[in-house]
């Protein structure tokens, strides 16, 4: 049983002048779900999100909300009227008024909106702070009034854009948790622009991919980690490496030995996907290989290895133990390959 | 973050493109005007005007502006510099001194001038025991360049040290880390970096001086602008003076397109800087020439003027001079000023709200129109409306509100230059994010865009109303018969040499024309205004 669709945009355009910032873009979410939106900068992913919003326009394609069509060439509805909530980047907070009055700022009329306003306070651990202005608060607590402000209508959908990049990286994390833990709370359907890995794989329901106005993949974290569909949606879920390989049926061979295959079956040469934590040292069993180098990363050990094949890979470990420089040591893979075929690879 | 054009993403409402239309099509059309009914005769009479003697004026316009803005950039370069990078003593107060002669109108600047240094003046009075017979010549060029720097320094004034303050000292701090000497980390990057504010600064001067009336025909120096007053006033055939205007608003035109790429460099020079404070420059033994040529400064522009006022002031009394009454002439110019300050004001939020928070063409167009005026010497605008009323709108000739059109229209670009950078220093966001939370634009321009205007509306109105305090020309030529104004008076009496009773009515409107700077100063807000 699947929830009902709140968004679908389909094969979306936008425009500026000849570029192409949006490019035939297809996406779907379900009621309450959270969506990462994963790019590099100047993807298309903001100027996306505020076309959802109606602050740029389609030039092609259609945004449907909760079965309403919001935007099309010959359609777009007023970004007023649309009932979905925008979270900036720099959060865009109305330096005239309090942290009250901007909460209560989108609160409908017929609502209470001292009570609401109350109620998001608690919920964001802001209780006291009603009274202050924008400017006396603190980067998490403006990212935190931006996001209740936000929330505070109820919006049908809510964007958020970047709304993790101006803080400093002890701060994200823990606003990244705490952002969604609202979300969660309020139940609200969103998504979550990024151009920030971590940020994505770690709080979304699903991550879609997006590079030079396209989504190239939306999946769940794990799928876009462990199956990725091509070569530029792979490196989007972590640290990327190849192998030539040969595959046969649903297994693969490479110089690390035969592995299975992720993802569907295929015949021939192709290029596999080996991420450097998806090698493992182990006994007996496995391939012969040379530890070239070693250098600590805090939590891991990343090794330069020479397989047999004259191969070299790198390898991450749990820090702790430690292969010397020119031992001989066994390895292999604990996961199902992703394999792609040389047309695959970038820039053909 | 993706690279997104530099606008809102909403459309400006009705509310504001219409009566942003509205108004620069009726400031452009008296120009218009003008540009007509100097063409209707044909080109006969543009031979006739424009040759021998108008050139050699154009000549003198542009040889004196040249010599004022030189002297001010080299007086106002050192005291920016001195007044917001080193430990001058008390460096607020100079930079408040140094901003006090904006108050002073360039006419009574050159009446105190005459006064002080001509012949028979005071100075000559103070050496005649000596056996000094003559001072230098004062009326002519060098009064006119002395005159007028000392009213037009403090535009530079003001750009460099808004322009220093947002120099981001890391660069200058670099430059000494990679081994160059203070000297040389000032001459190649901090020097450089100041050259479109200079530029900015020196077109400000120029176009002030271009336009000026008052001073150049007290010290009989020919300009452009003096004659134009003089054919307007001594012919019946206006058609020459309407064709002088005509050149001279196009000289103008072409320096305002050189401070528009000026202002353009200079914004994308300055903008997102680190706001750091500058490590403060020691003077050490140094200090005392300094004050010594800031005190020289203020003792010319400020010292002299006020205290030749004060000195004739005494004399009057004591001589038992008849002062001109002063109560209504006090009433008009304020009641002008204020309603001016007003009307300007509010006809230039539209224009200043569609450029700074909504951009798009139109409002680039509609704003670089505006600032097109700026360009146009107040002699220029009067003679364009008094075409225009005694053309079209007799109706509305020679009533108050002609002269509150003429000073719309002049005025506009400086009310829009202090509505611009406070509106644009919010968030571009904003209005979007009002509308996010379901908001009507009407709504959004109510409760949030208005209300970031306010405080740039408060220094537009102070600049505006001390600029209408002491504009001379279209007062002259544009109030009503009998409408006695202060400008007027001070004028009138020293057309007349009335030096005597023309003192108390130039103090009271220093004065005056003196409480909105010290509004301004109060607020710290000079710095952030396009002068």
């Amino acid at each position: 049983m699947s929830k009902p669709e709140a968004l679908r945009i389909t094969r979306l355009e936008v425009r500026f002048g000849a570029v192409r910032a949006v490019d035939g873009a297809d996406l779907s979410l379900a009621e309450g779900e959270v969506l990462a939106l994963l790019g590099p900068s100047g993807c298309g992913k903001t100027t996306l999100l505020r076309t959802i919003a109606g602050f740029e326009h389609a030039a092609g394609g259609e945004v449907w909300l909760g079965g309403e069509l919001i935007e099309s060439p010959s359609r777009a509805v007023a970004p007023h009227r649309r009932s979905v909530g925008l979270v900036f980047q720099d959060y865009a907070l109305f330096p005239h008024k309090t942290v009250a009055q901007n909460i209560a700022y989108g609160v409908p009329r017929g609502v209470d909106a001292k009570a609401r306003v109350r109620e998001l306070l608690a919920l964001g651990g802001l209780e006291g702070l009603e009274g202050r202005y924008p400017h006396q608060l603190s980067g998490g607590q403006q990212q935190r009034v931006a996001v209740l402000r936000s929330l505070a209508p109820k919006p049908r959908l809510l964007l958020l854009d970047e709304p993790f990049s101006n803080l400093d990286p002890a701060l994200r994390a823990e606003m990244r948790d705490e952002v969604v833990k609202l979300l969660r709370a309020e139940g609200v359907t969103a998504i979550l622009v990024t151009h920030d890995r971590a940020d994505a794989l770690s709080v979304a329901d699903r991550v879609a991919v997006m590079q030079a106005g396209r989504i190239l993949q939306c999946d769940t974290p794990e799928g876009l980690y462990f199956r990725p569909q091509s070569e530029a949606a792979a490196q989007f879920g972590g640290e990327v490496q190849y192998l030539p390989g040969l595959a046969k049926q649903d297994v693969v061979q490479t110089a690390l030995g035969l592995a299975p295959l992720a993802g569907s079956e295929r015949e021939g040469v192709c290029r596999v996907l080996v991420r450097p934590e998806w090698i493992v040292p182990c006994q007996g069993a496995g391939e012969p290989a040379t530890v070239v180098s070693s250098r600590l990363e805090g939590n891991q050990v990343r090794y330069r290895l020479r397989l047999d094949s004259g191969d070299e890979v790198a390898m991450l470990t749990a820090s702790g133990m430690r292969f010397a420089d020119g031992l001989r040591i066994n390895v292999r893979v604990h996961v199902p390959l992703p394999a792609f075929g040389p047309a695959d690879a970038p820039g053909s | 973050m993706a690279v997104l054009p530099s606008r809102n993403g909403l459309r400006a409402p009705v509310a504001l493109w219409l009566p942003g239309l509205v108004v620069v099509a009726a400031t452009l059309l008296p120009l218009w005007y003008l540009l007509k009914r100097s063409t209707e005769r044909g080109w006969e009479p543009w031979r006739e005007t424009l040759t021998g003697p108008a050139l050699d004026l154009l000549a003198n316009s542009i040889k004196l502006s040249m010599a004022v803005g030189v002297v001010c950039v080299a007086i106002a370069l050192p005291a920016a510099w001195l007044t917001v990078r080193t430990d001058l003593p008390l460096r607020r107060a100079w930079a408040v001194v140094l901003t006090l002669p904006l108050a002073i109108p360039s006419y009574v600047m050159a009446m105190t001038v005459v006064a002080a240094l001509g012949p028979r003046g005071i100075v000559q009075g103070w050496l005649e025991p000596l056996g000094v017979e003559r001072l230098p010549e004062i009326y002519g060029f060098w009064g006119a360049a002395l005159t007028l720097s000392a009213v037009s320094f403090p535009y530079v004034f003001m750009v460099l040290r808004a322009a220093l303050r947002t120099l981001d000292p890391s660069e200058e701090e670099a430059a000494r880390s990679l081994g160059a000497g203070p000297f040389r980390a000032f001459a190649t990057v901090v020097a450089p970096a100041l050259i479109p504010a200079v530029a900015a600064g020196l077109l400000l001067v120029v176009l002030y001086v271009l336009s000026d009336f008052g001073a150049v025909s007290i010290v009989r120096y020919n300009t452009f602008t003096r004659v134009i007053f003089l054919r307007y006033s001594s012919s019946f055939d206006r058609t020459a003076a309407a064709i002088l205007g005509i050149v001279l608003a196009g000289l103008t035109l072409v320096l305002l397109a050189g401070e528009l790429g000026a202002r353009h460099w200079f914004s994308t020079r300055a903008t997102s800087r680190r706001q750091a404070p500058a490590r403060t420059v020691h003077l050490g033994r140094w200090r005392w020439p300094a004050v010594a040529f800031l005190s020289f400064v203020a003792l010319v522009s400020l010292v002299l003027p006020l205290g030749v006022l004060t000195y004739w002031l005494v004399k009057g009394i004591r001589a038992g001079t008849d002062f001109p009454e002063l109560w209504e002439p006090v009433r008009h110019s304020v009641t002008l000023a204020a309603g001016g300050a007003v009307l300007t004001v509010v006809l230039a939020m539209p224009i200043a709200i569609l450029a700074a928070r909504f951009g798009g063409p139109l409002a680039r167009v509609l704003e670089q129109l505006a600032f097109a005026t700026h360009a146009l010497p107040g002699l220029v605008v009067a003679l364009a409306l008094v075409f225009f009323g005694i053309g079209y709108a007799t109706d509305l000739y020679q009533t108050v509100w002609m002269l509150l059109a003429a000073y719309v229209i002049l005025f506009l670009p400086n009310a829009l230059g202090a509505l611009r950078a406070p509106l644009l220093r919010q968030s571009r966001h904003l209005e979007e994010a009002a509308s996010a939370l379901g908001k009507r634009p009407t709504t959004v321009l109510a409760t949030i865009t208005l209300p970031l205007a306010r405080p740039g509306a408060v220094a537009a109105l102070a600049l505006v109303f001390l600029t209408i305090m002491k504009e001379l020309p279209a007062t002259l030529l544009l109030s009503p018969p009998g409408y006695r104004t202060l400008p007027g008076v001070v004028w009138g009496a020293s057309n007349e040499a009335l030096y005597g009773s023309a003192s108390l009515p130039a103090l009271v409107l220093v004065g005056v024309a003196a409480i909105p700077i010290a509004l301004l100063v109060w607020r710290g807000e000079l710095e952030h205004v396009e002068a």
